[in-house]
């Protein structure tokens, strides 16, 4: 399995989103290192080094999670508390990109401690247009809390 | 004084002529026992009397008994045998005691020696002589006494005595003796008088003191009507001096003297009279109330000297009387007061329960009597009887007969408690058999001892307001169930929506990235043609989303709180319009804005209804060269603000208004106007949660107006614009 340290972590469960936002972020030179997974449970594994992720390292963590709520398994504001309730992530960047326009999702987001908040447009221009913005500031212009292994 | 010493001169005198008498007699006697004479004539009321030997001793005895003298009969040896009334008396004991005792008992110690000399009489001998008798209670009475010795065949000697009470003779024939003896003791009666006049003062005195000492006011007053004497009481009430009282007229110190010398003279004609009521007036006016008692004295001669009068004062006790009479009549109209308010009050009870028909009734214990008023009966269905009493099985025959044993039960409970009780029980009426359901309240009223002694209560039939609450009930369950039906389907959209925003969007994000990329992948393959396709597929897919937004805007309004801010709605209005007027190339767009006043409701919202009303009016006035759209309000019914939009748009006609705020609705194809027929449907919907009204009219090509209110929720429930706790929260 994919062992590479990561500098973005996308949780999402649909393949054509997936693509669509692997596709923007790639247009603009942002998708260095980019580890999808589909589910909750996979998005777990991989940030603590378990399951099929075992080998990995689990100090080396992604600058940024993009994570998807409606995820199978584990959805994702149960990922988001995990992430939060442990030491080791608990200041990771978490980037909520959601379908959701639901103002219950956004403020539960917020409160479990999610970094950013933002709904997927239909129109793939402005998709395009935000996956851009949000790889920008989270991988470029943001001074990460915790520097990776990766010198 | 005086007056009894003559009456005692005449009983001396009678003595006397009796003594005479009786030695007659005695002489007579002793002839017809020594047998000198057999029988005797005696002049008896105004005939000649025959007495004979046999007749006399009844008629002596007779005589003996009423004389006043004592007379005793004793033995030679002392014991006395007979004696009569007046020895008894003389000798202060009873007859019985008299008789049967020593005669030396009643005799004092001096005259013991003459006694025996009496004793031992010879028979026939007679002897006289002043004898001192010895009574019960030590004292010594001097008597002269007549003795002798009878002489009785075959019995022994027995001694008979006549016994006459000296005590007043002799204090007589000391001042008889004095009087002879005046000349020649001139010395000795000189101090005789001086003792008398100092017993006399003595006594005299003590008398002043006890008239002094009382408290009523006492006169003496003469025949003639003037003043002879008075005390200090008299004194006090007059408020005028012994001397200055003394001899004037008695009348003139009574604010009545009419009435005073009537009172007087009823005094001479009567000997006295009592509680006679008369007012005296003090020197300085003070009036006292008095009643007087007053009665004749006489001189020694029995002429009447004048009266003696004594008054009581009885001010206080009439000030007593007067407030007591006050009181009374207070009380008196005080009860009357309180006997109208309660006939009053009474009255509007009667009423009220007659017009809330509810029947009284009143349970006597003691005779079980119970008493209904006339809507009793009519609850019951029955006549009603002539005083209102009817029996309790009367009551209890009517109730129905599974309810009976639990309202007796309750009644006892209200009877051994002193208490009261609420029951609800079925009847079954009289006249129709129908079973009615009656409410009913009952008090125990309790007598002496704290023990009920009556129980009182009401009925009230509430048939038809049971059956209503069961009406009632029945509808709020329905309604229960409905609500729940309706919150599950609440439910259910919200999941609807959810699954929409998220599941409905993404397919079309993904026709509408793809049909990008095939654009930007695949440009040099495609022909014009090719690429208008492609930008129709792109086209729809975005106006879906902008569908589903609207959508879910509207779904979400339904579940969101209504405030009650303050809002400025002309500031509100003028921005919406700059806003959505900004991008517009080539428009010419004039705005006519009224002054609006502010209203409560909740700001996005409400912003939500200008956007969307302006927007239409903006967008519906796109084919003018000259764009008008004027913004205003106009007062509607009760004072309420009507707010409007109005263009001179394209219009739409009146025949379709039903549908111009259904939901994607549309009076325009998208080619003419483009839109999701979202727009007026969620106008409709924040402007119904605000509780006001919406509504359109139009003319085709000519234009449109909007018309909404939105409620002041402070007016809401009045006419006045008083401030409400709204305001103060």
């Amino acid at each position: 399995m994919n062992t590479e340290p990561a500098d973005i972590l996308l949780a999402e469960d649909n393949p054509n989103d997936a693509l669509l936002t692997i596709r923007s972020l790639k247009q603009h030179n942002l998708a260095n290192a980019i580890v999808h997974v589909t589910d909750g449970q996979a998005a777990i594994d991989y940030l603590f080094a378990k399951g099929v992720y075992s080998e990995r390292d689990p100090l080396d963590l992604p600058k940024v999670v993009l994570l998807d709520l409606k995820l199978p398994k584990l959805n994702g504001l149960e990922v988001l508390s995990l992430i939060r309730d442990d030491p080791r992530t608990k200041i990771l960047p978490v980037v909520v990109l959601t379908s959701s326009q639901e103002e219950s999702d956004l403020i539960e987001s917020y409160q479990i401690g999610a970094n950013s908040y933002i709904v997927k447009p239909v129109e793939f221009e402005k998709f395009s247009a935000a996956i851009y913005q949000v790889g920008l500031y989270w991988l470029l212009l943001n001074k990460p809390p915790i520097s990776g292994k990766k010198p | 004084m005086i007056a009894q010493d003559t009456s005692e001169a005449e009983r001396l005198a009678e003595n006397r002529e009796l003594r005479a008498r009786l030695a007659e007699a005695e002489q007579e006697l002793d002839a017809i026992r020594s047998g000198g004479v057999d029988a005797l004539v005696v002049p008896v009321n105004g005939g000649r009397r025959l007495f004979t030997l046999k007749g006399a001793d009844h008629a002596y005895r007779i005589l003996i008994e009423a004389m006043q003298q004592g007379a005793l009969i004793a033995s030679a040896d002392g014991l006395i045998l007979y004696g009569n009334r007046s020895i008894a008396s003389m000798l202060n004991a009873p007859l019985e005691k008299v008789i049967g005792s020593v005669i030396s008992d009643w005799i004092a110690p001096q005259n013991q020696a003459f006694l025996n000399e009496l004793l031992r009489l010879h028979p026939g001998d007679k002897h006289d002589g002043e004898l001192l008798l010895a009574t019960t209670d030590g004292t010594q009475v001097p008597t002269f006494i007549s003795a002798g010795k009878l002489v009785l065949s075959g019995e022994p000697d027995q001694l008979w005595m006549v016994v006459s009470d000296l005590s007043e003779v002799i204090e007589r024939r000391k001042k008889e003796s004095a009087t002879l003896v005046q000349g020649l003791a001139k010395e000795a009666q000189a101090d005789a008088d001086k003792k008398l006049t100092a017993a006399a003062r003595q006594s005299a005195s003590y008398m002043r003191s006890l008239i002094e000492a009382s408290l009523d006011p006492l006169v003496t007053v003469s025949a003639e009507g003037t003043i002879t004497d008075v005390n200090e009481a008299s004194v006090q009430v007059t408020g005028r001096t012994r001397e200055e009282l003394i001899g004037t007229d008695f009348s003139v110190y009574f604010t009545d003297p009419e009435a005073a010398r009537s009172g007087y003279k009823r005094v001479f004609a009567e000997g006295f009279v009592q509680d006679y009521p008369l007012s005296i007036r003090h020197a300085n006016g003070h009036v006292t109330e008095v009643l007087y008692n007053a009665s004749l004295y006489r001189d020694e001669e029995g002429r009447v000297q004048g009266a003696f009068a004594t008054a009581r004062d009885i001010t206080a006790r009439k000030r007593a009387e007067a407030e007591i009479l006050e009181l009374n009549a207070k009380l008196e109209k005080r009860v009357e007061e309180r006997t109208k308010a309660l006939a009053a009050s009474q009255e509007r009870l009667r009423l009220a329960a007659e017009a809330a028909d509810i029947g009284f009734w009143d349970w006597d214990l003691a005779s079980n009597n119970v008493r209904w008023d006339k809507l009793m009966f009519s609850i019951y269905g029955m006549p009603p009887s002539d005083d209102g009493r009817i029996l309790y099985t009367d009551w209890t025959s009517h109730v129905h007969p599974d309810d009976v044993a639990d309202q007796e039960a309750s009644l006892l409970d209200t009877v051994e408690k002193v208490g009261r009780n609420q029951r609800e029980f079925r009847i079954i009426r009289d006249p129709d058999h129908a079973i009615r359901i009656i409410r009913a309240s009952d008090a125990a009223i309790s007598g002496v001892g704290g023990k009920a002694t009556h129980v009182v209560g009401i009925n009230l039939d509430v048939t038809e307001t049971f059956e209503r609450l069961k009406e009632i009930r029945k509808l709020n369950a329905s309604l229960k169930n409905r609500a729940a039906e309706l919150e599950t389907s609440v439910k259910e959209l919200d999941a609807f929506s959810y699954s929409v925003s998220h599941d409905l969007r993404a397919p079309l994000r993904a026709i509408d990235g793809f049909s990008r990329i095939v654009e930007e992948d695949y440009a040099p393959k495609l022909d014009d043609e090719g690429r208008r396709l492609i930008g129709v597929i792109r086209g729809e897919a975005q106006r879906m989303g902008r569908l589903i937004d609207d959508l879910l805007t509207f779904s979400r309004l339904g579940r969101q709180q209504v405030e009650s801010v303050r809002i400025d709605m002309e500031t509100m209005a003028r921005k919406v319009f700059e806003e959505l007027t900004a991008v517009q190339p080539g428009r010419v767009i004039h705005l006519d804005l009224h002054p609006i006043p502010p209203a409560f409701g909740t700001e996005a919202m409400i912003r939500q209804v200008w956007i969307n009303l302006i927007g239409n009016a903006v967008k519906f006035t796109g084919k003018r060269k000259l764009s008008e759209i004027e913004i205003g309000v106009t007062p509607g019914e009760a004072g309420e603000q009507v707010y409007f939009v109005k263009d001179n748009g394209a219009g739409f006609d009146m025949r379709h208004a039903d549908k111009l705020f259904g939901v994607f609705q549309r009076l325009h194809t998208n080619e003419e106007f483009p839109g999701t027929g979202v727009g007026l449907a969620l106008v409709q919907r924040i402007v119904h949660r605000h509780c006001g009204r919406v509504w359109g009219e139009g003319e085709p090509d000519k234009g449109a107006i909007f018309h909404f209110t939105i409620p002041d929720p402070g007016k809401a429930s009045g006419e006045n614009n008083q401030p409400t706790t709204i305001s103060t929260a």
